[in-house]
């Protein structure tokens, strides 16, 4: 009775898991300011829809969910327009060109080796990081956290840089040069992992800008929305791999999710979503380096999904 | 007419008999399934696809399920530094069916289980169709390759034996009909289906019965195929319209339930 059959997934699915996993996701969204597709695409895989129709169709409900996220963030005051733009540019750039990488490696073979170890390594390295920081973070007192800031050298190296400018809603002043590298550099690596980039984003904006936490959930939701838009045209246009019917039942889910979630993140500390996130991005790359260390049930899989 | 003229009528009638029985045998099985078409509509969740019909009482059925033949493309997973299971190489499957599901009756299974000459003799089942299939490079393990690929398939519900799924009931005039129910999966791909019935006896295929059996996409899951498939860009813009009216919505309503900030 709650069954839906999915033209383009090809598959029938329980209605009301899709609607609860939309739910939980777009919560996590609007928590965290991820668009959630590391989480999204596996639980689909697994729900037995092909994996290039779980993620383009992720994308698609991903622009429904950051939509009513980047609202809500917005009337709390936390999206720096400026910033995102800039890291949207970057991002684009650095997208097409991760895209053209991609097709030169799987010309050259081991592209699959360099993409799953990239995603795990990346998955260890962000959360590993953010975890240690965060819990340092909240042991140490705002007096001692500040100072620590002004001595690093990094600081005084990004100060240095050209055409320095003033973010007056994330308060800090650096150079435009920097959202638009490190966007060229996140476009890159989500191109070559296949996913939206939010976890890698995020952690760029708050330890590379210097970003506060809640101004990052809003603007990389805001950023993450364009990203989404373009990815579900182009898969339509290219691959025919978007599923309107389950896209429309996750984002029913998940732009409810992200709205509640935008709320629960106003509720926290920096620092404490810092490790709710960190945790949940380690939990999925222990799963994936179970998947690469464990021996399969079957030695084959299908190329190009359905 | 005279007396030796009848004896050669009676006599060219009788040495006919025997070969007039054979004939019988041999006509085709006439196959009745329900439901006669899979419509593939919002509701679809797989279909239970009963087919029936009449063979000669002294003969045993299988009743066999197949799709269309296709060239499959697989990555194949392997150990890469001796540690890590990914993806390592591709195999291609040449002429192998979408779709293979067998039923044997219970004597049949007995014999695929106790007399394997005699069941490979009859050239159905997973090895008889592992021989029909070519695998390229032509250096792979044939047999290795092949039982991973039905391994897959067999996971997806869309290859598989069952045995004991054939009822029979007594007819009379030397008939006995059968049927079995095939479940087919919720992911079977729209397209042709063949449905085959075969009288087995002594060993040997003594009639057949084939008919086809269409699963198409209906009504609006049809009409997004069609758009998906044939106006791609505007599928694309349509679906990214409606998640963003469903974003605002969303935000407008939960706002309005909360009051401005």
């Amino acid at each position: 009775m709650w069954h839906m059959y999915l033209p383009i997934a090809g598959n029938s699915v329980n209605v009301l898991l899709i609607l609860a996993m939309g739910g939980f996701v777009g919560l996590l969204s609007g928590i965290f300011g991820v668009g959630g597709g590391f989480l999204m695409t596996p639980l689909l895989i697994m729900l037995g829809i092909p994996p290039t129709v779980a993620a383009a169709s992720d994308s698609n409900q991903i622009v429904g969910a950051s939509t009513s996220g980047t609202l809500a963030h917005y009337r709390l005051g936390n999206v720096d327009f400026k910033m995102g733009f800039l890291l949207l540019i970057g991002g684009v750039a650095g997208g097409t060109a991760g895209v053209q990488l991609i097709k030169i490696l799987r010309h050259m073979g081991n592209a699959d080796f360099l993409i799953q170890i990239t995603y795990v390594l990346m998955l260890g390295f962000v959360g590993s990081y953010m975890l240690m920081e965060s819990l340092q973070s909240l042991r140490r007192t705002p007096e001692v956290a500040v100072a620590h800031q002004k001595d690093s050298v990094y600081a005084r190296m990004i100060n240095r840089l050209p055409w320095q400018t003033h973010f007056e809603k994330s308060g800090v002043s650096l150079s435009i040069l920097m959202p638009l590298v490190l966007g060229v550099f996140v476009g890159i690596l989500a191109a070559i992992m296949g996913v939206g980039g939010g976890f890698i984003m995020v952690p760029v904006m708050v330890y590379l800008l210097r970003m506060p936490m809640h101004v990052v959930v809003g603007t990389s939701l805001f950023q993450i929305l364009f990203t989404c838009v373009d990815v579900t045209i182009m898969q339509a246009h290219s691959n025919h791999t978007v599923d309107f019917l389950l896209a429309l039942l996750l984002l029913i889910g998940s732009t409810s999710g992200a709205q509640l979630g935008a709320t629960i993140s106003k509720h926290l500390k920096g620092d404490q979503l810092k490790v709710i996130l960190a945790s949940l991005v380690l939990v999925v790359m222990v799963k994936m380096s179970l998947d690469l260390l464990l021996k399969p049930h079957i030695l084959l899989t299908v190329i190009g999904g359905h | 007419m005279s007396k030796k003229m009848l004896y050669a009528i009676f006599g060219l009638l009788l040495a006919l008999f025997p070969l007039a029985s054979t004939a019988s045998a041999r006509l085709p099985i006439h196959l009745q399934l329900a439901p006669a078409e899979i419509e593939m509509g919002l509701s679809y969740q797989g279909v239970d696809l009963t087919i029936s019909g009449k063979i000669p009482s002294n003969s045993e059925v299988l009743v066999r399920v197949t799709g269309k033949p296709e060239h499959q493309k697989l990555k194949k997973k392997g150990r890469a530094l001796g540690l890590l299971w990914m993806n390592m190489g591709a195999v291609s499957i040449d002429n192998v069916p979408s779709v293979y599901l067998l039923y044997p009756s219970a004597a049949l299974a007995e014999i695929e289980k106790n007399q394997p000459e005699q069941w490979r003799r009859l050239g159905m089942g997973f090895e008889a169709l592992r021989d029909r299939v070519q695998i390229l490079p032509a250096d792979e393990d044939k047999e290795k390759i092949f039982g991973e690929f039905v391994k897959l398939k067999e996971d997806a519900d869309l290859y598989g034996i069952e045995r004991g799924a054939v009822h029979y009931q007594e007819n009379g005039e030397g008939l006995k009909s059968f049927s079995c129910v095939a479940p087919l999966p919720s992911d079977l791909v729209p397209g042709e289906y063949t449905v085959e019935a075969m009288a087995v006896k002594d060993g040997t295929i003594a009639a057949r019965g084939t008919t086809g059996i269409t699963a198409a996409e209906i009504g609006v899951t049809a009409a997004l195929a069609s758009l998906a498939f044939n106006h791609g860009t505007l599928y694309g813009v349509l679906a990214v319209l409606v998640a963003l009216m469903a974003g605002l919505f969303t935000g407008v309503v939960f706002n309005g339930s909360k009051g401005a900030h």
